[in-house]
């Protein structure tokens, strides 16, 4: 009997501390981590668009330059140029693939691509996050989609050079892209 | 006055000599490999991880020692289990919020601190049978020789995998570097030579 009331006092009395220390600490950090996605999700556009900023203005910059027009599909991100971006998330090798492209105004060409966040291996298939690869992608049409090839074996402009080792995050990433952009196209399928 | 000969002789000289040196957690004992592997491929994802384990070592021998007569000898195990995932997410949320870079190229280590058997294995041999004080200097010696080592191997693999010192450029532009000490097999090669280097300096004998 002493044991059993032993046993709960210890449990009390361990589940007070981890509580309080929990939520006490969920309390102090959730703002400003909420505040850290939120510049990230900005950024990610911003950079992919290529517009300049720092971490203090990022928001005006981002209102000042980019319109947000919320689809019940999809929200796009609009540009004065007339450039307009598309957010793609779909399933990776290992995990989510989060990130947006950059359309020219035939709504068929990129002319950028940018990743928010994944989460594949790293050092293989990671290097879909690479600038150089990234870049590839610039010029592309969908025509009706983006196909992917071996690397270097690209001859027109819908083709996507693969990275040798990262074989299957840039299947999936490919196809998370021409999924989201059936989307996008569907959208302004009315206008 | 208190001659060193005498503080040589006090249990909490004897608790940090065995953490920093005699006992290292990961050249003597071969623990908390697994992250040593995994985050030493740069200087500073290295800091991050030794402060956020050094922290955890801390809150847990504190409460484990703090509560060692209470602790029902029965659920002792799932016990540090719990203390120890409670102060593990404390810092996920703290790198989240103010280091979110670090938290980023870190990611799922920080929760596997959980499973670090530095701070199992000590919660189990020392913190449920010393004191507090014995088992705080305890953990952070054993905080601080896990911290070194790993910023020891993240020196050497940031500077030839990466060419930069905590994403400075140290190496000149010409130098090839080396990708595989910055991936999971150039760990091996390097934390063996620590291994082997600390081991002959401390003269360990082999079982």
């Amino acid at each position: 009997m002493k044991d059993k009331i032993m046993m709960i006092v210890f449990v009390l009395i361990l589940g007070t501390i981890l509580a309080t220390t929990l939520v006490g600490v969920d309390a102090f950090t959730e703002p400003m981590i909420a505040k850290n996605e939120k510049i990230k999700e900005l950024s990610t556009i911003l950079k992919t668009f290529g517009i300049e900023y720092t971490d203090e203005t990022i928001e005006k910059v981002f209102t000042d330059n980019i319109s947000t027009i919320v689809y019940p599909e999809m929200t796009i991100y609009k540009v004065s140029s007339g450039e307009m971006a598309f957010p793609f998330e779909g399933s990776g090798f290992q995990g989510p693939i989060i990130g947006v492209a950059v359309m020219a105004d035939d709504k068929k060409t990129i002319t950028a691509v940018g990743i928010k966040s994944q989460v594949e291996t790293p050092g293989l298939g990671s290097r879909i996050t690479e600038k150089q690869f990234l870049d590839s992608f610039i010029g592309k049409q969908f025509d009706p989609e983006l196909i992917l090839v071996g690397a270097g074996k690209s001859s027109n402009k819908t083709d996507v050079d693969g990275i040798t080792g990262a074989t299957m995050s840039c299947i999936a990433l490919i196809k998370v892209i021409n999924d989201d952009y059936k989307i996008f196209n569907s959208t302004f399928k009315g206008d | 006055m208190v001659t060193f000969t005498e503080i040589k002789k006090t249990k909490s000289y004897q608790t940090v000599l065995d953490g920093i040196w005699r006992d290292h957690p990961i050249s003597s004992m071969v623990l908390g490999i697994c992250s040593a592997l995994a985050v030493s491929n740069t200087v500073a994802n290295a800091i991050a991880m030794g402060a956020g384990v050094t922290f955890v070592l801390l809150a847990t021998s504190l409460l484990i020692s703090g509560l060692r007569n209470i602790i029902p000898r029965r659920v002792r195990m799932i016990t540090y289990m719990i203390v120890i995932a409670s102060f593990v997410i404390v810092v996920d949320r703290v790198l989240k919020a103010y280091f979110p870079e670090i938290s980023e190229s870190i990611g799922p280590y920080v929760g596997l601190i959980i499973t670090n058997c530095i701070i199992m294995g000590r919660a189990e041999a020392f913190y449920s049978q010393n004191n507090v004080l014995h088992s705080v200097l305890d953990s952070v010696a054993n905080g601080f020789s896990y911290t070194y080592t790993l910023v020891a191997i993240a020196i050497v693999r940031e500077i030839l995998g990466f060419g930069t010192l905590l994403g400075f450029q140290v190496m000149p532009d010409s130098f090839p570097k080396w990708v595989v000490i910055s991936m999971a097999p150039g760990a091996f090669f390097v934390v063996s030579l620590f291994i082997w280097i600390t081991r002959t300096l401390a003269k360990v004998e082999s079982d």
